[in-house]
C-alpha cells in the first residue's frame, strides 16, 4: 500500500510539473535572427587555452614565485572556465531551440534531423557533466580538461540547424 | 439509487447534472464535432449513471447493464485519449514521423507497465471480475501514455490550444484516480463503499473542471509563455522564422535555394 502510494504521489508530482511546463511554454521569442547572426564560435577560443599548464610553467619560473600564486591563479582560470561553460550550454540550449523550432513547423518530414538533435543533445550534456567532473578533479592533479569536443559539438549542431534551412518553414499550423 | 449509501446517491445526482451540462455546453460550443469520441464517452457515462436509477443495484439487469456499458466506456477512454494527440499532431508534418513513432514507442511501454501488476491482482473468475481486471489494465496504460507523451509536448515547441491542456489535465487526474482505486480492489482492499465514493467524488471534479474550462476561444488560443495567443504574437513568430530562415540563408552563401542534410 504504502508503495502504491509512494507511486502515485511520484506520478502526481510528474503530472503536475509537466502541466506547468506546457502552460508556461518555451518562448519563440528568444531564438531570434539577431542572434543567430551575432554567433560565433570564435567568442570560445580562450577555453582551449584556459587551463593549459603552459602559463602556469611560465610564472613558477618566475623570481618570487610561491605555490600560493600558481594556485590563486588555476583557481581564477577554473572560474572563468566554468563561466566560459555556462555561455557555452546556454548557446547550445538556444541553437537546440531552434532547431527544434524548425523540426515543428517544417512542410517536410524531419525525423532523422530530429533523431540527430536528440543524440546531440544527449552527447553534448554528457560531456559537459564529464567536463564539470574533470574541472573538480583539476586540483587534485587531474590534468586532462579538453572543451575542444564540446566546441566541436557545437559548431556541428549550428552546421546541421543551416542544412535545414529550406526555401521556407510552413506557417499553416499557425492559423 | 434507493440502495445506493447517501453520500452516494448525491454524488450521483450531482454527476449526472455535470454530465448533462457538460454535454450541452459542448453542443453549445460546437466542441462535439472538434471531439467526437470525447463526446460518445459523456454521453456513455451519462447513459450509464442512470442506470442505478432504473435498475435496483443487486438485479441481474442492473450487473448486466454495468458491465457492458463499462466495457464500452473503457474502451472510448482509449479512443478519446488517441483522438486528443492525433488533434494536435494533426497539421504539423515535420514532426509527424518523429511523433508516430514515440507514440508507438511509448504505447508498447505504457501496456508493458500496465500490465505488470497483473500477477498480484486477484481476478474473480466472472465478467465482473475480468472487467476489473481489463479495466485497471487500460486505465493504468493511459496513464502511464498521458504522462510519457506530455513529455514529447514538452519537448517540442508544439502550439496547444487552452482545451487540449484542460483536457490532458482532466484525463490524467481522472485515469489515475480510476486506476489508483482499480488496483486497490484488485489487490484484494475491500473498501468498496469508500473507494466507489471517492471514484464518484473525482469524477464529478473532473467533470466541474472542464465544464468551467472548456470553450470555443480555447480550440484557438495557443499556450505560448505563460500567456495567451493573439494574431500579433502570430505575425511576430511568422516574421521570426522567415528571419532565422533567410539568416541561415545567408551564412551558408545560397540564396532561396533548398539546402538538404
Amino acid at each position: 500500500m504504502l508503495f502504491v502510494g509512494i507511486v502515485i504521489v511520484l506520478l502526481l508530482a510528474c503530472f503536475a510539473g509537466l502541466f506547468w511546463r506546457l502552460a508556461s511554454r518555451f518562448d519563440a521569442q528568444q531564438c531570434t535572427a539577431e542572434w543567430l547572426d551575432g554567433f560565433s564560435l570564435e567568442r570560445y577560443a580562450p577555453m582551449e587555452r584556459l587551463l593549459q599548464k603552459g602559463d602556469l610553467a611560465f610564472i613558477e619560473s618566475q623570481p618570487g614565485y610561491r605555490p600560493q600564486i600558481g594556485k590563486r591563479l588555476m583557481a581564477e582560470r577554473r572560474k572563468i572556465f566554468r563561466a566560459y561553460l555556462r555561455l557555452l550550454v546556454r548557446d547550445f540550449n538556444q541553437l537546440i531551440a531552434i532547431g527544434k523550432l524548425m523540426v515543428v513547423y517544417s512542410i517536410h518530414d524531419q525525423q532523422q534531423f530530429a533523431r540527430s538533435l536528440g543524440r546531440q543533445q544527449v552527447k553534448f550534456y554528457a560531456r559537459v557533466c564529464t567536463l564539470q567532473l574533470e574541472l573538480a578533479l583539476y586540483p587534485l592533479g587531474w590534468t586532462t580538461v579538453d572543451a575542444g569536443a564540446l566546441l566541436a559539438s557545437l559548431g556541428s549542431m549550428r552546421t546541421k540547424i543551416q542544412q535545414l534551412t529550406s526555401a521556407g518553414p510552413s506557417l499553416g499550423q499557425l492559423a | 439509487m434507493h440502495q445506493l449509501p447517501i453520500e452516494q446517491q448525491i454524488l450521483l445526482g450531482i454527476e449526472i447534472a455535470a454530465l448533462a451540462i457538460l454535454c450541452l455546453r459542448m453542443c453549445l460550443a460546437g466542441l462535439y464535432r472538434v471531439y467526437p469520441y470525447f463526446f460518445g464517452y459523456l454521453l456513455l457515462e451519462l447513459a450509464q449513471a442512470l442506470i442505478p436509477v432504473l435498475a435496483p443495484l443487486d438485479s441481474r439487469l442492473y450487473l448486466d447493464s454495468y458491465v457492458a456499458s463499462q466495457a464500452l466506456i473503457v474502451a472510448f477512454y482509449a479512443l478519446v485519449v488517441l483522438e486528443l494527440y492525433s488533434k494536435v499532431l494533426r497539421d504539423l508534418p515535420g514532426i509527424a514521423g518523429t511523433a508516430r513513432r514515440y507514440i508507438k514507442v511509448m504505447l508498447v511501454l505504457a501496456i508493458g507497465i500496465a500490465v505488470l501488476p497483473l500477477r498480484l491482482e486477484s481476478i474473480v473468475s466472472s465478467p465482473a471480475g475480468f472487467l476489473f481486471a481489463y479495466e485497471r489494465a487500460v486505465m493504468s496504460s493511459l496513464v502511464v501514455f498521458v504522462l510519457l507523451v506530455s513529455f514529447f509536448l514538452v519537448y517540442y515547441p508544439i502550439p496547444l490550444g487552452r482545451n487540449v491542456i484542460v483536457y490532458l489535465m482532466g484525463y490524467a487526474v481522472y485515469f489515475l484516480t480510476r486506476a489508483t482505486i482499480s488496483l486497490m480492489i484488485n489487490l484484494g482492499h475491500h473498501w468498496a463503499r469508500q473507494l466507489s465514493s471517492v471514484a464518484m467524488a473525482v469524477s464529478v471534479l473532473c467533470l466541474v473542471f472542464w465544464i468551467t474550462a472548456l470553450g470555443r476561444e480555447g480550440e484557438m488560443k495557443r499556450m505560448v509563455v505563460g500567456h495567451q495567443w493573439n494574431p500579433a504574437d502570430e505575425q511576430k513568430l511568422r516574421a521570426q522564422l522567415e528571419a532565422i530562415n533567410a539568416s541561415l540563408l545567408r551564412a551558408s552563401g545560397k540564396s532561396g535555394a533548398e539546402l538538404r542534410m
